[in-house]
């Protein structure tokens, strides 16, 4: 039955909705086309997305954008420091029926919808971050001993600012492994700065159009996994996660100085997975060491942690998995 | 229309076959490479190292049999994986792992949604490749290696080819062969001034060539193995003219008697010059003094026929047998003739033995430098001098070798009295101290110059005192090196022929004690 839900839609099919959507919501976002195709990607895999950047540069906007471009339920919630777990999945109320009988009934909380947009989920305390962690993972929540499951597709947009600033909590680990990319929102260039004045200071607003629904976005996921990789394009992918971890024999030279723990498992899935959506967006139906190399760093930055000297030295996460990546491009290049 | 898979496979097994050519003259250059360094390496070391350089034209073949060998091999016995040629053919020709994902889902290619979609892409790529491009046939980067060690090879055998460096072992052993060059030269002169003296056509003929030997060993610039070849060829040249006249000699000279068992060089040219003496006496006699000379002749003949009894060849008795047989019937003319045929018999024979004698002289002296350059700088050329023999004349007698002075390497015992008195080790120059005065003498030859007259000749052996006693050394410590010694020694003294037997068998039993 899913089988025959897939075989519906074809390559051609899905790169000419892509289309539609990345079309849709240029109409709306100025610049930024590889934090869109990137975040495209991670819709399309399934995945989660982390959007970290300076307020202003528009992430809000990105995520409603998205929304509004595909026929799915859209949730937000503001990030705060009072925020409580119980906010976001809901919690059960005392209700009265009509012959005075009293009952619990559960209110169901934002996290209900299909694409929850986190605003600056680092402003939330731990505690209640967490209380996404099932949602992400599980696509379903569970509230007084009962779960319920989230509509599909569920994708959350996540936006935090830098943990440096003041009043913010880092996501812990567990959390922040669960979002397939972390992207980072770069400013604007001053064209497209220009552009953006044009484009939010005259009469007329851009409105972006729905180009597509949850049933065909369900196919896209789907027919996305059928995406072929060749082994040694999954070798590539684990030698790149390997390199990251110090204890490993191919650690890169600077993962064995800076970092504590490398890429986890969950890093190799959402590397593959978003390389199948890649090719497919490109209309190919393999995946190439090319998808891999450029969906490197959006999906393993924030899977690398670095240890006390790499944090003393404002190493960058992106610049070790830069170095995993050159070195482990010297490893393909001796294979072959 | 061809199915994308054909179109695939053979696009990927011409890549697979090109990368394996590739890869074999990748391989064939860098062990041509390898041998065109590794030689001009071996001729650079000449400077040290004694060496000999392989020539530049070698070394071009030696190189290009590498290249050959190699390349060949490595085509036969490594093939290229297809799996591994699809995905360099997806690198080179930016095909993002097409052909190399198709190869790998074909076999479950009904099991796969998108695997025919992948398939045919891949297929229509490859028809794109052109495989010219995309796996050019380029040579590697280090390709300048083998022209330039080649050069260098040319450049070297043409100017600098025998050059060494002072203090190495490689200078040490262009000076040994200096040294023997030198060497050989004088022995050559001796040689050449001996024939001038004696009939000895071979050695004659030998000794300019013995001579451009040893100036060619001074003057050019000769490793090792190329002084030692040229010897060598000399050598053989010798080795041949001495079986010739080894093969007259046996031929000619054939002992009449089973005493011929005996060292045949040992007594004969000093008997045969002493029979040629009183031959030719006795012949003058009969011819001036035909009617007044044949008692005395007679027995003069017979002392002839006694000395020379068992050395003589057999035609030469034969003659002297006739001669006295017709001096008894009064016949002095037909005697003189007889005496005439037997002295030229053993004149011929004379000129054998002379020959003989030039001849192992040469050779021992050829092999003598061959061991002394063989060795290297090993052994120091004052070691190789005490060595050498005179080529005649000057053969040291028993008591004269000394233990060489030499300071540097290890002395070499002395045969001779003084063998014995250098210990196995340590050196020798410590231990016996400054050398003695006793047998400094040096031999002063000459020759006497002007044509023989016709008047009465006569001849008269001088004989000195001997020493009176007995051997005070026990004769089980005297070295079968001593016996060789007496044996060259007495072949070149003058014994009286009564005293040879006695002192052949002397030799000879401490010969069988040892």
């Amino acid at each position: 039955m899913e089988q025959q839900a897939k075989t519906a839609m074809t390559p051609e099919e899905f790169g000419a909705v892509v289309g539609r959507i990345r079309g849709e919501v240029r109409r709306v976002i100025v610049g930024q086309e590889g934090l869109i195709d990137q975040v495209l990607i991670a819709f399309l895999a399934g995945g989660h997305v982390l959007l970290e950047g300076v307020p202003g540069l528009g992430k809000t906007l990105l995520v409603k954008t998205l929304a509004q471009t595909l026929d799915l339920v859209f949730a937000r919630i503001q990030f705060t420091p009072d925020l409580m777990p119980a906010d976001i999945i809901g919690t059960n109320v005392v209700m009265q029926d009509p012959d005075g009988r009293r009952y619990f009934e559960f209110q169901r909380g934002p996290v209900f919808t299909q694409v929850l947009l986190a605003d600056e989920i680092n402003r939330a305390t731990p505690k209640t971050q967490s209380a996404l962690l099932e949602a992400m993972q599980e696509h379903a929540v569970t509230a007084a001993g009962t779960s319920y499951h989230l509509d599909e597709p569920f994708f959350v947009l996540a936006t935090q600012n830098p943990i440096e600033m003041e009043g913010t909590y880092p996501l812990p680990e567990a959390q922040i492994d669960r979002f397939l990319f972390k992207l980072k929102v770069e400013f604007p260039s001053a064209r497209d700065l220009v552009e953006i004045i044009d484009r939010t200071t005259a009469v007329e607003q851009p409105v972006a159009a729905v180009v597509a629904g949850g049933d065909q976005i369900r196919e896209m996921i789907g027919l996305a996994r059928e995406v072929e990789a060749a082994s040694h394009v999954k070798t590539y992918a684990v030698r790149l996660v390997q390199a990251t971890h110090p204890t490993e024999r191919q650690a890169a030279p600077l993962a064995k100085r800076y970092v504590r723990y490398g890429a986890s498992p969950r890093g190799v899935q959402a590397l593959i997975l978003a390389g199948k959506v890649r090719a497919l967006m490109a209309g190919r139906a393999n995946v190439s060491l090319a998808d891999l190399k450029a969906l490197a760093l959006p999906a393993l930055r924030h899977r690398v942690i670095l240890n006390f000297e790499g944090e003393a030295e404002g190493i960058d996460a992106d610049a070790v998995l830069q170095n995993a990546l050159s070195e482990t491009a010297d490893l393909e290049a001796a294979q072959t | 229309m061809r199915p994308p898979d054909d179109r695939i496979d053979r696009l990927v097994r011409r890549a697979a076959r090109r990368l394996t050519l590739q890869y074999a003259l990748r391989s064939g250059l860098f062990a041509a490479d390898a041998v065109a360094l590794g030689l001009a390496a071996a001729a650079l070391a000449t400077l040290v190292a004694p060496l000999t350089p392989v020539p530049p034209s070698l070394a071009v073949v030696a190189a290009l049999t590498a290249l050959t060998l190699v390349t060949v091999s490595v085509s036969l016995l490594r093939g290229t994986d297809v799996l591994a040629a699809a995905r360099i053919v997806d690198t080179r020709a930016g095909l993002l792992d097409r052909l190399s994902t198709a190869l790998e889902v074909r076999p479950r290619a009904a099991r796969s949604l998108l695997a025919p979609r992948l398939l045919a892409d891949a297929a229509a790529h490859a028809a794109s490749v052109n495989l010219s491009t995309t796996l050019p046939w380029r040579l590697p980067r280090s390709w300048p290696v083998l022209p330039l060690a080649v050069l260098f090879l040319f450049i070297w055998s043409a100017f600098f080819r025998g050059a060494v460096l002072p203090g190495t072992p490689a200078q040490r052993t262009r000076e040994v062969i200096r040294q023997e060059g030198s060497r050989i030269e004088r022995f050559a002169q001796s040689l050449q001034a001996r024939t001038r003296s004696e009939r000895a056509p071979q050695t004659r003929r030998l000794a300019p060539q013995l001579r451009g030997l040893g100036q060619g060993l001074q003057r050019d610039r000769l490793d090792r193995t190329e002084a030692l070849a040229r010897i060598a060829e000399l050598g053989r040249q010798v080795d041949q003219a001495r079986r010739e006249v080894d093969s007259r000699l046996r031929s000619q000279a054939q002992p009449r008697t089973e005493e011929g068992m005996l060292p045949p060089e040992l007594f004969r040219r000093q008997a045969l010059q002493q029979q040629i003496r009183q031959l030719r006496e006795l012949t003058t006699r009969l011819q001036q003094h035909p009617e007044a000379a044949s008692q005395d002749a007679l027995q003069r003949l017979g002392e002839v026929g006694r000395d020379g009894d068992g050395d003589q060849p057999a035609r030469v008795h034969e003659n002297l047998r006739r001669a006295r047989e017709q001096l008894e019937r009064g016949d002095a003319g037909g005697a003189g003739e007889s005496l005439n045929d037997a002295l030229r018999e053993l004149e011929g024979l004379d000129q054998l033995l002379a020959d003989a004698e030039g001849l192992r002289g040469t050779q021992q002296q050829l092999e003598r430098s061959q061991r002394a350059i063989g060795d290297g700088g090993s052994r120091l050329g004052g070691e190789v001098a005490d060595e050498q023999a005179p080529p005649q004349g000057t053969s040291g007698s028993p008591g004269e070798n000394r233990p060489s002075q030499e300071t540097g390497g290890e002395a070499r015992a002395p045969e001779g009295p003084f063998e014995g008195t250098t210990p196995g080790r340590g050196r020798g120059g410590e231990k016996l101290g400054p050398p003695t005065s006793r047998l400094d003498a040096q031999r002063k030859p000459e020759r006497l110059r002007g044509a023989q007259s016709e008047g009465p000749a006569g001849a008269a052996e001088v004989l000195g005192a001997g020493r009176t006693g007995t051997a005070r050394a026990p004769t089980a410590t005297v070295s079968p090196s001593i016996v060789a010694q007496a044996d060259r020694a007495m072949e070149h003294a003058r014994t009286p022929a009564r005293y040879r037997g006695l002192v052949r068998r002397y030799f000879e039993r401490l010969a069988r004690l040892r």
